[in-house]
Parts: C-alpha cells; sequence; structure tokens
C-alpha cells in the first residue's frame, strides 16, 4: 500500500514536471484571465466565441504610396499564442482590419499598430552619434487576424483613410 | 487535534515534496518548431503561448559562418537579458535565433564602396548617415512568417563590427558592442508605447501625448505617472532639482522631440538616450508590456475539467515563470484557502467537500516593485478547475485499504474547503491542503517523499482512534 502511494505521488509530481518541461498544456493554454489585451471587436456574443475558436492567420503587408498587400501568409492554432493571438503592437492604430462575411458584411474588426514609416536611431552620446529619423516610402507589417472561413474576407487599410486597401485571401 | 496536527504537517511535506521536484526538473528545452527550419533556442521560458517570443535573425552571415551567427545571436540575447528591466523578466521570454545564409558576409557601406549580397540587404549609410544600419524588413518579416509566425518581436544582428542599428518594424544592430542598446530602445516603442524623450526635432511627427512617459502642458495635474512622483517635487521640474538620472521623479521639461512644451518624468532615461537604463515611469510600462504579452499561469494540471477521487490529496499545479515577486492564492469554491504556494493539495475527504462538481481557483499576483498602477489588471490571473469529486474513482495514495475513513465527512461541508475546517472528524485545521515553503534541497525533497506512507498510516491511525 504504502509502495503504490509512494509511486502514485512520484508518478504525479513527475507528470507536473513533465508536463511544466513541455511546456505543453494537456488541455490548451486558453486560460481564463483577468485582463490581458482584449480580443476583437465582433458583431456579437456569437461571434466574439467564433473568434475565440478559430486559428489565426498571420499576415505580412506591404504598404507603398501606391498599394497595400499582403506579402504572406501562415496560419497557427489560436492555443499557440496565449494572449498574444490578438496582439497587433502597443500604441496609437495606423491599420484596421475587419473580417467581411459572404455578403460583406463585418463579423468582426480589430486595429493594428505598424511601426516603421521611418527608420529611426535614438541618439548615443558614447558614439557621438545624435538622433535621426529618416522616412520609408516602403513599409512592412505583421498582422494577427482571425482565419477566413470559406467565403470570408480579410480587409485591412490604413485608419488615416485614402484608397488603399489588401483584401485576403 | 493531534491527528489533525499530524494531516497537515502530512500534508505540508507532501506539498514541500511537489514543490522541490519541480525544481529537479532540467531546465526548461524548449525546442524550435519543424517549420522553423536552421533555428536554435537562445533562451526558454515555456511555450509559444506563455511567453515572449523575441527572434533574432541574422544578415550578412554566410553558410560557413554558421556557427559564428549562433554565437553572436547567443551573446545579444544574452546582453538583452542581462539588462536592467528586461533582465527582471528574463523568465518571460523566449529567443529563439532564425539562420538564413548571405551569399556574402558583412553589410552594405555604400560610403566606402562596400557592396555584398545579403540574405536581408543590409546595408550602412542610409540617407547618408553613416551610423544608421538598416535591412530590408520585408523580407525579414516573410521569412519569419513562413518559419516562426509566433513572433513578437523581431531583431536583426548584421554581422558587421561598426556601430550601428535602426529601429522600425524590425530592429537592427550591428555586432558593436554599444549597438545593444539600439534594440533595447526601439522594443520599449514595440512592447510600452513608449515615446522618445529626446528633443531632435522630428518634422510631421503627429502632436499629443498618448504615451505613458510624456505629457503636454494641458496634462501636468494630474500627471498620469502621479503615483511615481518624489514627494515635494517641483512641478515643473527644474534641471537643477536633478540628484541622478532617476532622481527626482517630477516633469523635466523637453521630450517627444520638442524642447519645450512636452515634459518627461526624469531627468534621463533610455528613452531619452542610450547607456542609460529605464527609468520608473518607462520601466512601469514595459513591466506593464510583457505581462500582456505572457502568462503567469500556463499548463494547468490536472486538467480544468478533471475528476478527482474523493480521498487522498490531488496535487493542483501549473506551470508558472520564474519571477521574483509572485503571490500565489487558492480558493475552493470561493472560499479562500490557507495556502500560498503554486502547488496545492486538494483531498475532498478531508476538506469535507461532497461528490459532485466544485471549483478550484488559483490567482497569482505579480507584486514586483516595479509596477505600482496596473489599470488592466494584467499584473494578476486567475485559473479555475471545475472538478468533479467522484468517490467511486480510486483514493490517491490506494487509500481504499481496510476503508478506514471511508465516507466521513460526507455532505458536510463545513467552510466548504476553508482552511481548518471541513473534514471527516471536524477538526479544525484537518486539512491537507496546505503548501509548504520552497526547499532548494534534492536530497531533503526525496526525503520528504518518503515520509508520505508514514504520514498516511498515522492519519488512517488517527481515524480509527477517532471513531
Amino acid at each position: 500500500m504504502n509502495r503504490f502511494l509512494f509511486f502514485s505521488l512520484v508518478a504525479c509530481a513527475l507528470g507536473t514536471a513533465a508536463c511544466a518541461a513541455n511546456g505543453d498544456p494537456p488541455n490548451g493554454s486558453n486560460l481564463p484571465q483577468d485582463g490581458p489585451p482584449s480580443g476583437p471587436a465582433t458583431a456579437g456574443g456569437h461571434a466574439a466565441a467564433s473568434m475565440e475558436a478559430r486559428d489565426v492567420a498571420i499576415l505580412v503587408l506591404e504598404q507603398t504610396p501606391s498599394y497595400l498587400r499582403v506579402t504572406s501568409s501562415a496560419r497557427r492554432p489560436r492555443s499557440s499564442f496565449g494572449p498574444a493571438a490578438s496582439w497587433n503592437g502597443t500604441g496609437a492604430a495606423t491599420h484596421a482590419w475587419k473580417l467581411l462575411g459572404p455578403h460583406g458584411e463585418t463579423i468582426a474588426a480589430g486595429d493594428i499598430v505598424a511601426r516603421g514609416g521611418a527608420l529611426e536611431a535614438p541618439p548615443n552620446p558614447a558614439q557621438g552619434t545624435p538622433a535621426v529619423h529618416v522616412p520609408q516610402d516602403a513599409l512592412s507589417f505583421t498582422a494577427k487576424v482571425p482565419q477566413p472561413a470559406p467565403g470570408e474576407t480579410i480587409e485591412i487599410a490604413p485608419v488615416s483613410g485614402g484608397t488603399l486597401v489588401a483584401r485576403w485571401p | 487535534m493531534k491527528a489533525a496536527r499530524v494531516l497537515a504537517a502530512a500534508f505540508a511535506f507532501v506539498a514541500a515534496a511537489f514543490t522541490t521536484t519541480a525544481a529537479l526538473r532540467p531546465a526548461l528545452a524548449g525546442e524550435c518548431p519543424a517549420a522553423a527550419g536552421d533555428c536554435v533556442v537562445l533562451a526558454s521560458a515555456g511555450s509559444t503561448a506563455a511567453a515572449i517570443d523575441l527572434v533574432i535573425v541574422g544578415d550578412g552571415y554566410t553558410a560557413a559562418e554558421h556557427d559564428k551567427f549562433v554565437a553572436d545571436a547567443q551573446k545579444a540575447a544574452d546582453g538583452m537579458l542581462a539588462s536592467e528591466t528586461y533582465g527582471a523578466y528574463k523568465a518571460a521570454f523566449n529567443v529563439w535565433g532564425l539562420f538564413t545564409p548571405s551569399n556574402e558576409s558583412g553589410a552594405d557601406d555604400p560610403s566606402a564602396g562596400v557592396s555584398v549580397d545579403t540574405a536581408f540587404d543590409a546595408t550602412y549609410d542610409v540617407s547618408g548617415i553613416d551610423y544608421l544600419l538598416a535591412v530590408n524588413d520585408g523580407k525579414v518579416h516573410q521569412d519569419v512568417n513562413k518559419r516562426l509566425p509566433e513572433a513578437d518581436v523581431l531583431l536583426c544582428i548584421v554581422n558587421a563590427t561598426p556601430y550601428g542599428g535602426s529601429g522600425g518594424s524590425v530592429a537592427v544592430v550591428s555586432l558593436d558592442g554599444n549597438a545593444l542598446e539600439i534594440a533595447r530602445h526601439e522594443i520599449g516603442h514595440t512592447l510600452a508605447n513608449l515615446a522618445d524623450e529626446y528633443t531632435a526635432p522630428y518634422p510631421g511627427y503627429p502632436e499629443g501625448d498618448p504615451e505613458p512617459n510624456v505629457a503636454s502642458a494641458a496634462h501636468l495635474d494630474p500627471l498620469k505617472w502621479s503615483s511615481w512622483l518624489t514627494p515635494g517635487v517641483a512641478i515643473p521640474t527644474p534641471n537643477s532639482a536633478k540628484v541622478n538620472d532617476h532622481d527626482p521623479v517630477g516633469a523635466f521639461e523637453g521630450a517627444r522631440y520638442k524642447t519645450t512644451g512636452v515634459f518627461r518624468p526624469t531627468s534621463n532615461c533610455l528613452m531619452r538616450e542610450l547607456n542609460h537604463t529605464f527609468c520608473q515611469v518607462c520601466a512601469e510600462a514595459m513591466v506593464l508590456g510583457f505581462s500582456k504579452l505572457s502568462l503567469l499561469i500556463d499548463a494547468p494540471s490536472p486538467a480544468l475539467d478533471a475528476a478527482i477521487p474523493a480521498k487522498g490529496a490531488t496535487p493542483f499545479t501549473a506551470t508558472i515563470p520564474a519571477l521574483s515577486d509572485l503571490m500565489f492564492s487558492w480558493a475552493i469554491d470561493g472560499n479562500p484557502v490557507d495556502g500560498a504556494d503554486k502547488i496545492l493539495g486538494v483531498d475532498p475527504t478531508a476538506l469535507g467537500l461532497a461528490d459532485g462538481p466544485h471549483d478550484v481557483a488559483l490567482t497569482v499576483y505579480d507584486a514586483t516593485p516595479l509596477v505600482r498602477d496596473d489599470p488592466d489588471g494584467v499584473m494578476k490571473e486567475t485559473v479555475t478547475w471545475k472538478v468533479t469529486v467522484d468517490s467511486k474513482l480510486p483514493p490517491i495514495g490506494g487509500g481504499g485499504g481496510g476503508g478506514a475513513g471511508g465516507g466521513a465527512g460526507g455532505g458536510t461541508n463545513a467552510g466548504g474547503g476553508g482552511a481548518g475546517t471541513g473534514g471527516g472528524n471536524g477538526d479544525p485545521g484537518d486539512c491537507g491542503c496546505r503548501t509548504a515553503g520552497e526547499t532548494t534541497d534534492p536530497t531533503m525533497a526525496w526525503l520528504l517523499v518518503g515520509l508520505i506512507p508514514l504520514a498516511q498510516r498515522l492519519r488512517r491511525r488517527s481515524k480509527r482512534s477517532s471513531s
């Protein structure tokens, strides 16, 4: 009996340690949390639940004065991101994304904070180098959005307005 | 009462053993996903879900310089995670190195007539500024997206030694020992929305003060960093009040590319000049940024909807980052439990929990002194297990032998699992749920595990005597 207890506890402890070592939760890692970043705005509660169940599409976008387009895409389960699943940068939004339904209706929407409109080198007195900012004509950034279902489209556009818009897929 | 004390001690031993067992495990051995290709783990804090994923790519490394890239990337990762503020949250960072070979070594330097063929087109002398070193960030984003799209922050190290670097959508640094300062500063923009605090003009930059470390003249009362203000400090704060970089915390004029009308918290800071550390206000913003992207609780065990036996202590735990100021609290069915560690042994019989559904909740609070204001509540996380107590399950620890104490406490639920309440015999303190303090000696840990059977025997004996 005691031996059984001993091995049960050892196995349980090792199981706990192994689970921790793998960093791979046995039942997913989307834990309920008090205050992580909010998810995408959605059209309703049902849609919100739907978004949480979707995979994440990771899009690379390229923007020039004449176009905004998706240059690369990847897909991962939401659980591989944790609270970063809907994180598209911190600060004032530069772009907005929408998930559009088959009839053009907005199913979900969110913001993107793209850095890269200028190259920066901060001042470094140790090097004798002053601060510089050099505006860039081309801008690349990554955005995480809900994976569209067949018939749905992701639309991304600068919040500053204008005619540039990227649609995917 | 004596039995209760014995039981409490026994379960404290159990908890200590589990705690120490966790400490016995080898350092987390992160593995690169297969899709990542030529990848090396430079620092591992946990799953990509739980940690901030900093990806380091290299440019200007030929295939023959693979090992040099790994060494340089490791040095950069170590340098980042050894620096102030980042270092305090080292346990929240995964750092991955992705190798992409270039056809030639080094970087372009047009003013010196140097042109080389590299994977990401690294070049000094952007816009005629010799230390402005940049890459084709679109190529970097696309490469990383194919291989490790879980990346949160990108850093490109360029295989060239003159000082240089830049910030944009990808932080770029040369191998100069001082260049990594640029990355520390740039990631402050990326993760914490920190403003530049220097005053060099930036024509066309939007007006305002939305960032956490700057305030316009109209927003000096109250200041957004009022909880950090040095008592009695004058607002605005004259430069003559400076004691050192970060003392006092007040409102010094000059920030966000303007010499007047915009204020910063301290005399100097990494967001004003390189080779300085983050001021208190910027450090707080960084930690909040880290916390928004990482988990305090990952991989809960047992499963969140587990069925647990009525008899014996089921250990509840999770993967918790090794941060220095964490506080733990537990509750069962909404009632606080006297446990202050990351493992809780839940013995339903001892706690008076009847068969059926019960909630076990773990809350982890990061009480770091680096944060005074947490408006979004990101420094605290709670996970709740929705467990089912099932007396038909085999008891943990083989408690079925002889049936001693079987069924005791059924239906009483007094205290709902609060420390020292409930239990088969109703004794206060007969609760096996507390956890003990950390034990760091592995030998002692296994000795403690060995004592568990003895504790169990004592428990059975005490129950027989009480019945």
